[in-house]
């Protein structure tokens, strides 16, 4: 069995008087795709927020590849080799598209690698080639989704967080998304993802955690979410 | 060259240093600052107390000061690691009272008095010309060019464009928002203590209203009415607010009036400044 890359240990994260997330404990293997299911509210956003630092976790631990980090800043987290693509793709909308993508690759000095990443992203995202002169502000919904993805994987992560990548996208935008996820899986990048669309969920993971009001409530496989009786009705609307 | 002429084109170049200083932290950084003329005030101080005070040579009284203003930026950029736009805004309005304040009242700063006998520039042994202090001047709005335009486009630059655009998307590309926005802080804070000096030097005297928070408003006006972010913008504005009240002078009752009206009119206008995106000026360039 591959070594996880990140564990998630009892984590417990408050906002006032709301608890987002209570014990949550889940793992990711090298290699993996791992999806965290929940509703609206469950807390898989400020899970991966928490991981990434952008929420103060009040209690647990989060270690990744070896090193607790749950105290470590945002940008020394991305140091280490987390890459997170936050909900509502976050690019920067006054940089052309080229900018962005070198940004997202802001501490490999070696230019050769930069341009071999480069190649690697253009040739997953070939919309984004064509549109490389154009600021990152004029682009569509998918293709700021495709860019925030792709700036992310410039960086050369050892994982790959999402936060719900197919909201507010058209339904033949999210295949062409999740397509994309296959892919990066396929080549070997370990995953995180956040989702609410379970079905789309089921087609790329290795493994699912459900999440609700901030517990782990289930860990389940592919064909375990889609035969559960109890996700098939409050997840699959079946 | 006449000396009312000169006065004005070196007022233009100190105040050209100003608007491209601010410009690094407000048009690169994105983080508003409505205290510049503080760290300008610390320049010009540093400058005079180390020369009258302590008799220390102008060069390296000069050197001395612009460490001593970078390092008082790197410590009032501070507060723009907790707190960002309307209420940075406000904090920079604090600290340009405060500086003033403290430069008011103690009288190891001259008190109301302020500091007069600054020494002018001298060569060997002669104090230099007010047309060889204006081509100093302009070599050193040259260099503040150069240092903007290489900050522009290095990566630094581009990282801090990101923190700008974006803050949250940078610090998860790993780019940290402390290190750019101090060093935003840091380099604009270095060209408004040379600034400091060239006026200091120039006048020979210096007092704490020199340095009030209405000249914070307009060293900011001068770059947004060029057009932040950009280059030739800051340099547009500097040129502008400084020379239009004068071009007014013949109606002199009614100057402030009109440089006013010409401020609000351009702000619904020309938003971007006249150098910005879909500015005047720069269409105009473009298109010839």
């Amino acid at each position: 069995m591959e070594k996880n890359i990140i564990e998630i240990k009892n984590l417990k994260v408050r906002y006032e008087n709301i608890q987002a997330l209570n014990n949550a404990t889940l793992n990711v293997r090298k290699g993996e795709c791992v999806t965290i299911v929940g509703a609206n509210g469950a807390g898989k956003s400020s899970l991966l927020k928490a991981v990434m630092g952008f929420n103060k976790t009040d209690e647990g631990n989060i270690i990744f590849n070896n090193q607790n980090i749950e105290n470590l800043p945002t940008y020394k987290r991305a140091a280490l080799g987390i890459s997170f693509v936050p909900e509502g793709a976050r690019v920067f909308p006054k940089i052309n598209v080229l900018g962005n993508l070198l940004l997202g690759a802001y501490k490999e000095k070696d230019k050769e690698k930069i341009i071999e990443r480069l190649d690697y992203i253009y040739s997953l995202f070939p919309r984004l080639k064509e549109r490389e002169k154009q600021l990152a502000g004029t682009l569509s919904g998918g293709e700021r989704q495709m860019l925030a993805m792709a700036r992310a994987l410039m960086g050369k992560p050892l994982l790959l967080m999402m936060d719900e990548i197919s909201l507010g996208l058209m339904p033949k935008l999210v295949d062409m998304v999740f397509e994309v996820v296959e892919e990066l899986h396929k080549s070997g990048i370990t995953i995180l993802l956040s989702e609410q669309n379970a079905h789309k969920a089921a087609e790329v993971a290795d493994r699912i955690y459900i999440l609700e009001l901030g517990k782990i409530t289930k860990e389940t496989d592919k064909e375990g979410l889609l035969n559960d009786p109890y996700i098939k009705k409050a997840y699959l609307g079946k | 060259m006449g000396d009312y002429l000169t006065t004005l084109l070196i007022t233009v170049g100190i105040y050209t240093i100003l608007s491209l200083s601010l410009n690094i932290i407000v048009g690169y950084a994105g983080q508003i600052s409505l205290g510049h003329a503080a760290f300008w005030a610390i320049g010009a101080y540093s400058f005079a107390v180390l020369t009258t005070k302590y008799s220390i040579p102008f060069v390296e009284a000069a050197f001395f000061s612009i460490v001593i203003t970078t390092l008082v930026g790197i410590f009032l950029g501070l507060p723009s690691l907790r707190v960002s736009e309307d209420f940075l805004a406000i904090t920079t309005i604090g600290i340009n009272f405060i500086v003033q304040g403290i430069f008011n009242s103690f009288d190891y700063f001259g008190g109301a008095m302020g500091i007069g006998n600054i020494p002018f520039p001298t060569m060997h042994g002669d104090m230099i010309s007010n047309n060889t202090f204006l081509f100093i001047t302009y070599l050193l709005v040259a260099l503040t060019i150069i240092i903007s335009y290489i900050f522009k486009v290095s990566w630094a630059g581009l990282a801090s464009f990101a923190i700008k655009d974006d803050e949250l998307a940078a610090d998860v590309s790993g780019i940290s928002p402390v290190i750019f926005k101090l060093l935003s802080f840091a380099i604009g804070s270095a060209l408004a203590g040379l600034a400091g000096i060239l006026y200091a030097s120039f006048m020979g005297f210096i007092s704490a209203n020199d340095f009030s928070f209405p000249v914070s408003v307009a060293i900011l006006a001068m770059v947004m009415v060029g057009g932040e972010g950009t280059i030739l913008g800051p340099i547009f504005g500097a040129f502008l607010l400084i020379l239009l009240p004068e071009f007014f002078r013949p109606i002199h009752s009614y100057r402030m009036f009109l440089y006013g009206i010409l401020l609000v009119l351009m702000m619904i206008y020309q938003p971007n400044g006249f150098f910005g995106k879909k500015g005047i000026v720069w269409s105009m360039i473009k298109k010839s």
